[in-house]
């Protein structure tokens, strides 16, 4: 079936109430989306849909555009940097200003994680390990696992021991 | 004025901080992810690792938790209905009075908040500002030198900070009055909603105040926002309070202790009803129509337990206290019962 709106030849049979009557339309799915938008009040999305933007997606996290336009929430942290000038007008709106003031994070974050994480994953892979030991009866294994697990709490809490 | 006039409109302060990780993706695009689970587990552990020096916290993850246990943290407001949509890599941290809950993707990575009764945004500020440190100290945010805090939704950037104050108003909601404050507080970039009951502010009389700018202006300056506008909607319910009072107000005395007769001695009670003759009775005792001379310390702790009540009223929170999941029915007579026995047990003794 040909499309009533584009002529494109994958058109559907859509019924709609229209001032109480029904009507049926014929229109492809993405006319029928762009004619018949699903019923919003979000003022905010609306908005955001108004701005437009191009088919583009953020190299980071594959989020594009359009998704944004759907959902008002960007895909990641880098989004920021690959639609800055498309998503301003919409911040803009939103927050009035568009310089931030007051906090900021503290400094040396990025040398503490990879260690942090480092204590954590082997802190999961030891947990693991003592579930299998205490499972196995091997009351020796266990124990000693028990030690290295104390041993990663202290240092995850900067020394000052368990609670 | 005094802290305990204030309190008893005032109720509760609540500061909830958005923060996300540099390197994930934002949870709602972490769940599109083929590894999102790996990477959920990593950022829940990390998280859970840097509190334990803050206080000792219960960590739900929410895939692992049944639908009545969300059900009763949502009903506590310790997590948000959004946070089960994310239900395959969502956690929430609850410290163990509730004043912390740490929310763990949901819209972003980490939602912190900071929870107490009365007001006192500045106390609250630094609490959940205290989770942040310890967090910041070893997990690299995502942070824009002009945007701020980088956040899902752009109407969280900059401090991603939301400082909410619940107000009890029965007097101008009575009057009608709240909506002529609306407009004067939305110029001043503060939202205001009705709680219990979708924007229908008549379930309970409360609102709740909350900035909605986050972005250029600092956490100092969107305090001090909320805080004078706050302490000004205080003043125009207590004069509106006063003049009730001073209007003679034998109807709405009438109204109040009819309720206090409906509550202690009905044999079915639903969530609705509840909501209405609690704010009855709060308002009572802000009036002083129950507590025969007794100071405004005692009213606004009086005001807190009847809000406690109401929070152990429902639905969920029920079917924790009995053991077992019932039907609306077997809610209704068990909330009766307990109400009931509750405020007999606090003796409001009525001051004709
Ligand atoms: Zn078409
Ligand atoms: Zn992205």
């Amino acid at each position: 079936m040909i499309c009533a709106n584009c002529g494109k030849d994958n058109a559907q049979r859509y019924t709609r109430k229209t001032e109480g009557r029904e009507v049926t339309v014929l229109l492809c799915p993405s006319c029928y989306e762009a004619l018949y938008p699903k019923q919003t009040n979000d003022f905010f999305t609306s908005f955001v849909r108004k701005v437009g933007g191009r088919a583009r997606a953020c190299p980071a996290c594959g989020a594009t555009q359009a998704g944004f336009r759907r959902t008002g929430l960007v895909g990641c942290a880098y989004c920021y940097t690959a639609f800055r000038e498309e998503l301003m007008p919409t911040i803009r709106y939103v927050q009035g200003k568009t310089r931030h003031e007051g906090k900021t994070p503290s400094e040396g974050a990025e040398e503490k994680y990879d260690f942090v994480r480092g204590l954590v994953n082997e802190q999961d892979t030891l947990r693991e390990r003592l579930r299998r030991a205490e499972d196995e009866h091997d009351e020796a294994r266990a124990e000693a696992l028990r030690r290295e697990l104390g041993e990663i709490d202290r240092m995850l809490s900067g020394g000052e021991g368990t609670r | 004025m005094t802290a305990q006039r204030f309190e008893s409109v005032a109720v509760s302060t609540r500061i909830r901080l958005a923060r996300n990780f540099k390197d994930y993706p934002f949870p709602g695009k972490l769940l599109c992810d083929p590894h999102a689970e790996e990477q959920a587990s990593e950022i829940i552990r990390l998280i859970s690792a840097e509190l334990k020096a803050l206080d000792t916290f219960e960590l739900y993850e929410m895939g692992a938790v049944s639908d009545e246990t969300a059900a009763f943290l949502t009903e506590r407001r310790l997590i948000s209905r959004d946070l089960m949509k994310h239900r395959a890599i969502a956690a929430a941290l609850v410290s163990r009075d509730e004043s912390i809950s740490v929310m763990i993707n949901e819209e972003d990575h980490i939602r912190a908040q900071y929870f107490m009764h009365g007001f006192d945004l500045r106390k609250a500020y630094e609490r959940v500002s205290g989770i942040d440190d310890v967090i910041s100290e070893s997990v690299p945010f995502a942070f824009d030198e002009e945007l701020g805090y980088l956040t899902a939704c752009p109407t969280n950037l900059g401090t991603g900070l939301r400082a909410s104050v619940m107000l009890f108003l029965p007097a101008l909601s009575r009057r009608g009055l709240v909506k002529q404050l609306l407009p004067h507080l939305n110029r001043l970039g503060l939202t205001v909603r009705g709680e219990f009951g979708e924007g229908s502010a008549a379930q309970g009389e409360h609102y709740q105040i909350s900035n909605e700018v986050t972005l250029g202006l600092s956490e100092e300056d969107i305090l001090a926002v909320v805080e004078r506008a706050v302490s000004v909607v205080v003043e125009t319910e207590q004069r509106e309070r006063a003049r009730m009072r001073a209007e003679g107000g034998a109807e709405l005395k009438d109204k109040i202790y009819r309720s206090y007769g409906v509550l202690t001695n009905c044999l079915r009670l639903d969530d609705a009803e509840l909501f209405r003759r609690i704010a009855d009775l709060k308002f009572g005792v802000a009036l002083g129509f129950f507590d025969g001379g007794e100071e405004d310390e005692g009213r606004a702790r009086r005001m807190g337990e009847l809000d406690a009540l109401l929070v152990a009223m429902r639905p969920a929170n029920i079917d924790r206290l009995r053991g077992e999941t019932s039907d609306a029915e077997g809610q209704n007579a068990y909330r009766a019962e307990y109400v009931s026995k509750a405020l007999r047990g606090m003796e409001l003794h009525q001051n004709r």
